[in-house]
């Protein structure tokens, strides 16, 4: 895509401006504040809807809508206007937007679809460079450099990929401990059931064969729910029999007598009391209390941190391993917290044992109490089974609900005995007695097997979970692993060619100077490692040794080496606003060239408060001259004066067709003064030096002049040392052209006379002024390539002159004899 | 010389590409879990928790279909 035409009205600073680059590249020069940069936002804003300027860190309040108009102006005042060409469409397309709706770009139907994918690729803005953006890349960490190049890079997707693949795994990890948990709980009723210490299958299977034997039943070899009471018949008993079995009864309440006697109630008792104590000090105590929250977070935080070693809470980036570092230092510095809180788990976890346990049998007695209809009872039961419910609940969380719980001291001892709870249970014994006639041995081996039965689905279902969560996680685990490996795999060859290319484009910006520059991007985990070297010195952050000018070429070339990928081959147009303030002249010069050299074909949309780089790009032909406009004297009513300089020798035409030739003269003079001062650079021309460095035009025409008509001569005689005839000839005629020329210019009289100086050109008549006109389009003709447009230049072999060239070889003067 | 008209394949397709052909060359998951990837990849929800989740761990569905 390339830029034909841009229309403004009312953007930030510019009431109207209407430029025709023509898909060629374009340069707006002018000091700060005269609105260059407004017309990088309106080309941001007709592409993306949006104005990255204002958006990102430090923009604050700042709104497109309040501050995408020029001041005074509303959204619906504004408007941008883009003609562009893409190689998919034979004709131009007309682009429109404007604030008052940003999001809609307004288009022709029939060409929406041929604009869409480029401007897809364009709204990530990623053809815009701003000095903003270099900082971004040079200076940044290597986390956050990931992140600017990977948006950059359209591959923030891959990042939001892998973080839900991580964050998968992490669920499915969690998901699979409770699972086992659930299985060790259901392994517990086996236990409990057929009151033994271990899970030990053969054990278990054990206890079955003796319970199956005495029923009559033949050994089992497998440990199945369906297997336990296999080819055993149910029992002959009445209807009640079967439903309560006092034994078993007799046994839970018995357990409960157990952990409700006078010694377990003191430990109850003491393990409270305790319990109260350390949490009235922590949270009487505001840094403890602190301190013991942090530490929670802090052990969460460990729990939950991924491979990546990004913060699990709030997603922000930190280098590998550096966060578990920073918060295990931070862990151990809260041992006060540390001590108090493995006291509070002590108490903890001797009251929850208890609590649990007795849950566990109260809830096998309610089933009993319910089948005989004690509903009473029921009622009471079910009562204490929500307040150990209650603790339990607050036990989880003993700061935040423990301190606030309703049972007062001394009640939750109560808790595990509360009164008249005996007498209750004694009479459900005497009641399910009394109703359920004393059954036979066999019908307690029967119940007991049924109970077995129950708890072996439970924890066979809880195995099945397990191996599908087992299986999940494992799934998950290989995913995010195969896709990592693969991301590193292309993002590590993406990374070495930009490396490579953002060295030879860097090599060649600094030549001998840096003509030995590596640089190594290296991912590092979620994050990108950028060291460069250092005049063979190591390596080191570009932003640690290297110059601010430095770190902006090298934002430029990583910017550049980037493009490629950055605009997927749909977007010719590179725009660079003010990219090069910390870049010295020698390399800005260089810059033109490495643009000529590596970019031919793109069209590259700058602006620059800096006048001789802007003219250097037309000098190195970077642009032509109609591409260069200068903004001044910007007010806020009618926004920047544009003067199109570059149409010089128009403009002088103009002003002597109008007979204003006090104008013609003066912009004749300041145009060459302009232009020779480019000469003078180019062809190393020996100029009188000034402190001040500020030559005028009679200090660098005629040395520049000389200088020509020197290297020409050299030029034919390296041709004659050679016997090339035929350049003989064609730099002869070169020479006879320039003798012409220059004898037409008069420039050796104004340079001798000082009573007729070139100031006295104003006072001349059109008649006679207008050979000169024409003498000095020719003089300047003479310096200029007739084919690219560049200015010659003096290319250099150590301190000895090689060559004069042009940037795209049709100018080539050999300097050098043959020896 | 760089060319202007070369159209990149982006790099999350590639990334994306290379991991499916891993997948399926390797036989990493049956071939159920891996279409069902393929299609969230072509409806660009890979980066959808719910929907990867359901790709590779689709047991409730499962489950309630039994149900």
């Amino acid at each position: 895509m390339r830029l034909i035409e841009l229309e403004i009205n009312n953007i930030r600073g510019i009431p109207h401006l209407h430029i025709k680059p023509d898909g060629k590249s374009f340069v707006i020069w002018g000091p700060n504040g005269s609105g260059k940069s407004a017309v990088i936002d309106s080309i941001d804003f007709l592409l993306t809807g949006k104005i990255s300027r204002l958006i990102g860190k430090g923009t604050g309040n700042i709104s497109l809508s309040k501050h995408g108009p020029h001041v005074d102006y509303k959204p619906e005042d504004t408007m941008v206007r883009g003609i562009v060409k893409i190689n998919t469409y034979e004709k131009p397309i007309e682009l429109k937007r404007t604030m008052s709706n940003p999001s809609e770009l307004l288009c022709s139907k029939n060409e929406i679809q041929y604009i869409k994918p480029i401007i897809d690729i364009a709204s990530l803005g990623q053809n815009v460079l701003t000095r903003r953006e270099i900082l971004k890349f040079i200076t940044a960490e290597s986390s956050t450099r990931a992140q600017e190049i990977q948006e950059l890079l359209n591959i923030s997707e891959i990042e939001e990929i892998r973080k839900t693949f991580v964050k998968l795994g992490n669920d499915l990890k969690r998901e699979l401990q409770t699972a086992n948990r659930s299985l060790g709980n259901a392994k517990s009723a086996v236990l409990a059931t057929l009151q033994i210490d271990k899970y030990n299958i053969e054990m278990i299977i054990g206890e079955v064969n003796k319970y199956r034997t005495l029923l009559g039943g033949e050994l089992v070899t497998d440990l199945f729910s369906n297997t336990i009471k296999k080819d055993l018949y149910p029992l002959k008993v009445d209807k009640e029999q079967s439903v309560v079995n006092v034994s078993m009864l007799e046994r839970d309440i018995e357990y409960l007598n157990k952990i409700s006697f006078d010694d377990n109630q003191k430990i109850i008792k003491e393990a409270d009391s305790k319990l109260r104590k350390l949490i009235n000090k922590i949270i009487s105590d505001e840094k403890l209390l602190k301190t013991l929250n942090c530490r929670k977070l802090i052990e969460l935080g460990l729990e939950l941190i991924d491979e990546t070693g990004d913060c699990p809470l709030c997603d922000t980036s930190w280098p590998q391993g550096q966060l578990s570092k920073y918060l295990n230092k931070k862990l151990s510095t809260a041992q006060i917290a540390e001590k108090y809180q493995e006291d509070i788990n002590v108490n903890v976890n001797l009251i929850d044992n208890v609590v649990s346990s007795a849950i566990t049998n109260i809830v096998n007695i309610i089933k009993i109490a319910q089948s005989i209809k004690f509903d009473e009872e029921v009622r009471q039961l079910n009562k204490w089974t929500e307040d150990l419910n209650l603790l339990k609940t607050a036990l989880a969380e003993p700061l935040e609900k423990y301190s606030n719980i309703k049972f007062k001291e001394d009640d939750v001892r109560k808790l595990i005995a509360p009164n008249n709870i005996f007498t209750i249970l004694s009479s459900i014994l005497l009641a399910a007695k009394e109703k359920s006639p004393k059954i036979s041995k066999e019908q307690t081996y029967w119940d007991i097997l049924t109970r077995l039965e129950e708890n072996m689905k439970t924890t066979e279902n809880a195995q099945i979970e397990l191996e599908k969560y087992s299986l999940a996680h494992e799934k998950s685990e290989i995913l995010l692993s195969i896709f990592q490996s693969t991301r590193d795999l292309v993002l590590d060859n993406l990374y070495k060619n930009i490396s490579n290319k953002f060295e030879i484009l860097y090599r060649t910006l600094h030549g001998n100077d840096e003509k030995n520059f590596i640089a190594n991007f290296k991912p590092e985990g979620a994050g990108l490692n950028f060291e460069v070297d250092f005049y063979n010195r190591g390596v080191y952050p570009p932003h640690a040794l290297h110059s601010e000018g430095h770190q902006d070429s090298m934002g430029l070339c990583l910017f550049l080496s980037l493009f490629e990928r950055l605009t997927e081959g749909l977007i010719d147009l590179i725009i660079l606003d003010d990219v090069v303030m910390s870049v010295d002249m020698q390399h800005r010069r260089t810059l033109c060239s490495l643009f000529s050299t590596f970019y031919p074909n793109r069209q590259f949309f700058i602006t620059t408060h800096d006048k001789t780089w802007a003219h250097q790009l037309l000098s190195e032909g970077c642009i032509k001259t109609q591409g260069l406009i200068e903004f001044y004297n910007w007010n806020i009513d009618a926004g920047p004066s544009v003067n199109y300089e570059a149409d010089l020798w128009d403009k002088i035409k103009k002003d002597l067709n109008k007979n204003d030739i006090s104008s013609a003269a003066a912009r004749l003079r300041h145009g060459l003064e302009q232009f020779f001062s480019l000469v003078c650079d180019s062809l190393s021309v020996c100029v009188k030096f000034k402190l001040n460095s500020k030559w005028e035009f009679g200090d660098l025409l005629i040395p520049a002049m000389d200088c020509y008509r020197s290297l020409l001569m050299k030029a034919i005689k390296s041709a004659e040392s050679w016997d090339d005839d035929e350049r003989v000839l064609e730099l002869t005629e070169y020479d006879s052209i320039r003798s012409s020329i220059y004898k037409r210019t008069y420039a050796e009289q104004w340079a001798i006379n000082t009573s007729v100086h070139y100031s006295n050109w104003a006072n001349m008549e059109k008649e006679d002024f207008t050979p000169v006109v024409q003498a000095f389009q020719d003089l300047y003709g003479l310096f200029i390539c007739s084919k690219c447009g560049s200015l010659i230049k003096l290319a250099m072999v150590g301190l000895k002159p090689k060559s004069v060239v042009c940037n795209c070889g049709k100018v080539d003067w050999n300097l050098v004899q043959k020896k | 010389m760089p060319n202007n008209n070369v159209s990149h394949k982006s790099i999350t397709d590639q990334i994306l590409d290379k991991m499916f052909v891993k997948l399926r060359e390797n036989n990493y998951f049956d071939s159920d879990t891996t279409n069902r990837l393929e299609e969230l990849r072509n409806n660009s929800e890979l980066d959808k928790l719910a929907k990867v989740r359901n790709a590779i761990f689709p047991l409730l569905e499962e489950e309630n279909e039994i149900n």
